[in-house]
């Protein structure tokens, strides 16, 4: 499958490359053009002497200049692929040049040489080294464990505090209070519970709706519930541990992840989340496995100003094997060396209609992991409709599911399903479901547009 | 998330000042939360209600009958539909105007996942919501008239909804509605406008009368005459600009009498004008809009002389002394006075073509618009702005003239373009070539693009025919052309935009 302009623009990493790239898009700029299987490739005349090389390893896709840019694809990636869209025709050469022959194959090396690595480095060590290793590492953790535990100590403090005296006064008092127990908290090595302290902090100051004490209360409870929970850790099962040091800012290493057994399924994407903070740009993939059912998240992040990496566009199908992180309800995914863009378009099972089945399997998810807070759900055959205050989704046997009232596409849900059923994908979170892409006719429409929420 | 009230106040008040009651949660929950401290216990309390809301969310069973669906009614092919999502990505916004009309020239709706951005994009722009609400299409229709806001706005276009808006809408709907009316039936829009007139604020009647201009007729001379005694200038200033641009108007009349009272005209082999200033601007010539205005560079009884010449059709000159309008042109130029003559004829020439203009209305402009800078008065970029009111074909004879030409009159080309830049369409294949041959003559002899081509050649990018491109391949200088790297830019913009509106031209084409 070659994907559609719209598609290929939506890799561009900000507005400003996709229309330099659409720029580079027309065939005068482009000599020596190729394709095959495998790759595009193409010379492009920029502004220094020697035309820049760019080429596009489709399976991925991948994407390779010699232009000084930054930006990653660069616009004459983005360029060489709208042309191909347009017209693949042009692309007349098929045996590829030195350069693009080369590339992917020290692309294959290099996937290769990085098993290779994995597999030498449990083997290559000696058992001295080995044990030296792990008693630096048993070292560290116990360092973080001390630094957590002071951390929640002070967390705990707060809390009881907070709830002696109330949250009633909370917007006569200054924001930065929540700043600096958030920054007390990153300092401590629990960086999870920061970013849900100032998540909490955002909507007391950052929101003027009535009864924002009920969304700032949810999340100082599950804060207690993660401390205490810590305090135990021990009693908790293996996986649900892992869980919670996830919730609380312990991360596992992609190398990790990788070395364990993987999944092999085709992997629908089915849509994409993504959200600013001033300081990470995070965006969730979420696929569904074809084969098997199962839902994987894949998480991509960026820090400061730069851009995200490429998005995995909705609607595309990717073939190979993910390796979860391990937890009692694991959903977050690293990509295997082996995955890639399935070429044609897949037939993807008509997705469940039975509204109250969904909720059921939301209610065991929450009791395999009740740290969870929301969690993938793809409806079938329902119709959007507007109430004059709210949104909601209704089921062929009149179940209502609301959308949350911070979903800002609702009239654009409404306006392509156009009251005929349509299935609709999106997060769940136990009160209103976040749609993420709605498909009607045959189509699909992300909702991504830079948060929808 | 529901709360229990006892839980809601603790939360609110602090455990300090409103205890947790023994009811605010389950025994269960109670019995395992005994032994953590009342601070602890609220906290818990509602992580435990959390978890138990969500796990166990009821569903609500819908109350009413599902609505009848919207049918998928066709809508535009899915290539111009990918080529509409480029643009609203922001590849291009500059063309959205240009792929409504396609749309519109192919009667074809809105796609409709373009349909909530586009109407919301005609709150915002209320010039391009016309456009938009004609291509809602069934989908569209059926999805504004379940939203408040867009439903007031977007019914101000229909035609139905007109009187209804004439009578209880705000300034700007009964605006619309009168000129809707107008369009519709001009005598009973007039009429309206007439047993509603004494009671409008002044502001109403600043913003309502100009609506006259549609299909504005001499069965509206009475009004407007009395408009010329109301109290506020500025209605009386609209309702004079009426009436000068009305073939056969009172107005006209008294300032013809006025005009013959200061011209001696000796009709012999060279005829010959002798023009006196008017002495003074008595109460009568007040009401007709003279002197109202002071105009730079000229005397005040210039001025007035301005101001009448101003509100006398030009073929009046030509049918009184039996003079072609060049001849006319050309003995006004010797006076004197010409700058105010000229000006005033020019003026009223412009003023002309506004309401049906007849043959001899059009010759006077053509003449005019043509007319070289013997006068000493650049007429030609005065009379620009009207010239979109002449029929297209004159227009287009009289911009391939200038393009003809404009090898040597230097502005010959710039105001081809303004001309080209106004229009909301691309011109016709000749013109263009025209047009894109002058652009590679000019840039041919600069080494430099000045600090405006970029401009001009984001107008040419909008303007030119798209519809085959071969012409716009040829004619640029050669490949080793020194002064390339200086306009590589800005013609690689222009190709590229060529090629994306030849691409949007072709995407209408498409089969659904």
């Amino acid at each position: 499958m070659t994907l559609t302009a719209d598609q290929i623009l939506a890799l561009a990493p900000d507005p400003a490359s996709a229309k330099a790239g659409s720029a580079q898009s027309s065939q005068s700029k482009w000599s020596g053009l190729g394709a095959h299987a495998q790759a595009l490739w193409g010379l492009c005349q920029g502004s220094g002497k020697d035309p820049y090389k760019a080429q596009i390893e489709l399976a991925g896709p991948s994407f390779k200049c010699t232009c000084p840019s930054r930006k990653f694809p660069c616009k004459h990636g983005l360029g060489l692929y709208l042309l191909y869209a347009r017209d693949a025709a042009a692309f007349g050469q098929a045996d590829a040049p030195a350069w693009v022959s080369d590339w992917l194959q020290s692309r294959e090396q290099r996937s290769e040489k990085k098993a290779a690595k994995l597999a030498d480095a449990e083997a290559a060590h000696t058992p001295e080294e080995l044990a030296a290793k792990e008693q630096s590492q048993q070292k560290r953790q116990d360092k973080r464990q001390g630094n957590v535990e002071a951390g929640l100590a002070v967390l705990d403090t707060w809390l009881a505090d907070l709830a002696r005296d109330g949250l009633a006064g909370l917007r006569s008092k200054p924001a930065k209070d929540w700043e600096a127990m958030a920054a007390r908290l990153v300092d401590t090595q629990a960086a999870g519970l920061a970013a849900r302290v100032r998540r909490a902090g955002m909507a007391i100051y950052g929101s003027s709706a009535a009864n924002w004490e009920v969304p700032v209360a949810r999340e100082l409870a599950q804060l207690a519930l993660l401390s205490q929970g810590y305090r135990r850790l021990a009693n908790m099962p293996a996986a649900l541990q892992q869980d919670l040091k996830a919730a609380i800012g312990w991360v596992v290493g992609q190398d990790e992840v990788l070395a364990e057994a993987g999944h092999a399924d085709r992997w629908l994407v089915c849509g994409i989340q993504t959200q600013d903070d001033e300081r990470i740009s995070r965006r969730a993939c979420y696929l569904r496995g074809l084969d098997s059912g199962r839902w994987a998240m894949l998480l991509q992040f960026s820090a400061g100003a730069q851009p995200l990496p490429p998005p995995l566009l909705p609607g595309t199908c990717h073939q190979g094997t993910l390796h979860f992180y391990p937890g009692a309800l694991p959903l977050r995914v690293a990509f295997g060396a082996d995955v890639c863009l399935v070429p044609d378009p897949v037939q993807a099972p008509p997705p469940a209609s039975d509204v109250n089945a969904l909720l059921a399997e939301y209610a065991n998810a929450l009791a395999v992991n009740p740290f969870a807070e929301h969690y993938p759900m793809l409806l079938g055959q329902v119709v959007p409709q507007f109430d004059g205050a709210q949104f909601s989704l209704r089921a062929s046997d009149g179940t209502l599911l609301p959308l949350l009232p911070s979903f800002r596409h609702g009239w654009q849900v409404h306006a392509i399903a156009g009251g005929a059923p349509a299935s609709v994908f999106g997060l769940w979170n136990g009160y209103g479901l976040l749609p993420l892409a709605v498909s009607a006719h045959g189509r699909l429409h992300a909702l991504d547009g830079e948060r929808v929420a | 998330m529901n709360l229990h009230p006892s839980l809601h106040k603790a939360l609110l008040a602090g455990v300090a000042r409103a205890p947790l009651g023994q009811d605010s949660t389950p025994p269960a929950l109670q019995a395992l939360l005994a032994h953590v401290s009342d601070q602890a216990r609220l906290w818990h309390s509602v992580a435990a209600a959390d978890l138990w809301q969500r796990a166990g969310y009821q569903p609500s069973k819908a109350a009413q009958q599902l609505a009848p669906a919207c049918d998928a009614a066709a809508t535009c092919p899915r290539a111009a539909e990918q080529v509409l999502q480029l643009i609203l990505r922001g590849i291009h916004p500059e063309l959205l105007p240009g792929w409504l009309a396609l749309a519109a020239a192919h009667n074809m709706a809105l796609p409709h996942a373009a349909l909530v951005p586009l109407i919301e994009l005609g709150m915002q722009k209320p010039a391009l919501r016309a456009t938009v609400a004609a291509l809602l299409g069934r989908r569209g229709n059926w999805l504004v008239s379940q939203h408040p806001a867009w439903s007031e706005s977007y019914a101000a276009i229909d035609d139905g909804a007109c009187s209804t808006h004439w009578q209880l809408g705000n300034l700007a709907q009964r605006c619309v509605a009168l000129q809707a009316m107008r369009r519709a039936d001009p005598p009973a829009a007039l009429a309206a406008l007439q047993a509603e007139w004494a009671q409008e604020p002044v502001e109403n009647r600043i913003a309502l009368l100009p609506c006259l201009a549609q299909g504005l007729s001499l069965h509206d001379e009475a009004f407007l005459e009395n408009a010329l005694d109301d109290k506020r200038k500025e209605v009386r200033g609209a309702a004079q600009q009426l009436l000068a641009g009305l073939p056969g108007s009172q107005l006209a009349a008294r300032c013809k009498a006025r005009l013959a009272a200061l011209f001696t005209f000796d009709q012999n082999a060279a005829p010959q004008l002798q023009v006196a200033l008017p002495d003074a601007c008595d109460k009568a010539m007040k009401r007709d809009g003279i002197g109202s205005q002071a105009h730079q560079g000229m005397g005040e009884k210039a001025g007035w002389l301005l101001d009448l010449m101003r509100c006398v059709p030009p073929t009046h000159w030509s049918e009184t002394w039996q003079l072609a309008p060049r001849h006319v042109i050309a003995m006004l130029a010797r006076q004197e006075f010409r700058a105010a003559l000229l000006t005033g004829l020019v003026q009223s020439a412009a003023l002309a073509v506004g309401v049906q203009p007849g043959a001899g209305a059009v010759e006077w402009f053509v003449t005019l618009i043509g007319e070289e800078t013997s006068t000493g008065l650049n007429i030609t970029s005065m009379l620009l702005p009207d010239l979109e009111r002449l029929p297209l074909a004159e227009q287009e004879r009289i911009v391939q003239r200038w393009l003809e030409q404009s090898a040597d009159a230097p502005h010959a080309y710039s105001y081809a373009l303004a001309w080209a830049e106004r229009r909301t369409q691309a011109l016709a294949p000749s013109p263009s070539r025209l047009l894109l041959a002058a652009a590679q003559r000019k840039m041919a002899a600069k080494p430099q693009p000045a600090y405006y081509e970029r401009s001009h050649f984001a107008a040419l990018a909008r303007a030119l025919d798209a519809g085959t491109l071969d012409y716009a391949q040829a004619n640029w200088p050669a490949a080793g052309w020194e002064h390339w790297p200086q306009w590589r830019e800005l013609v690689d913009e222009l190709m590229e935009t060529l090629h994306f509106r030849h691409t949007m031209q072709a995407s209408f084409l498409e089969k659904p």
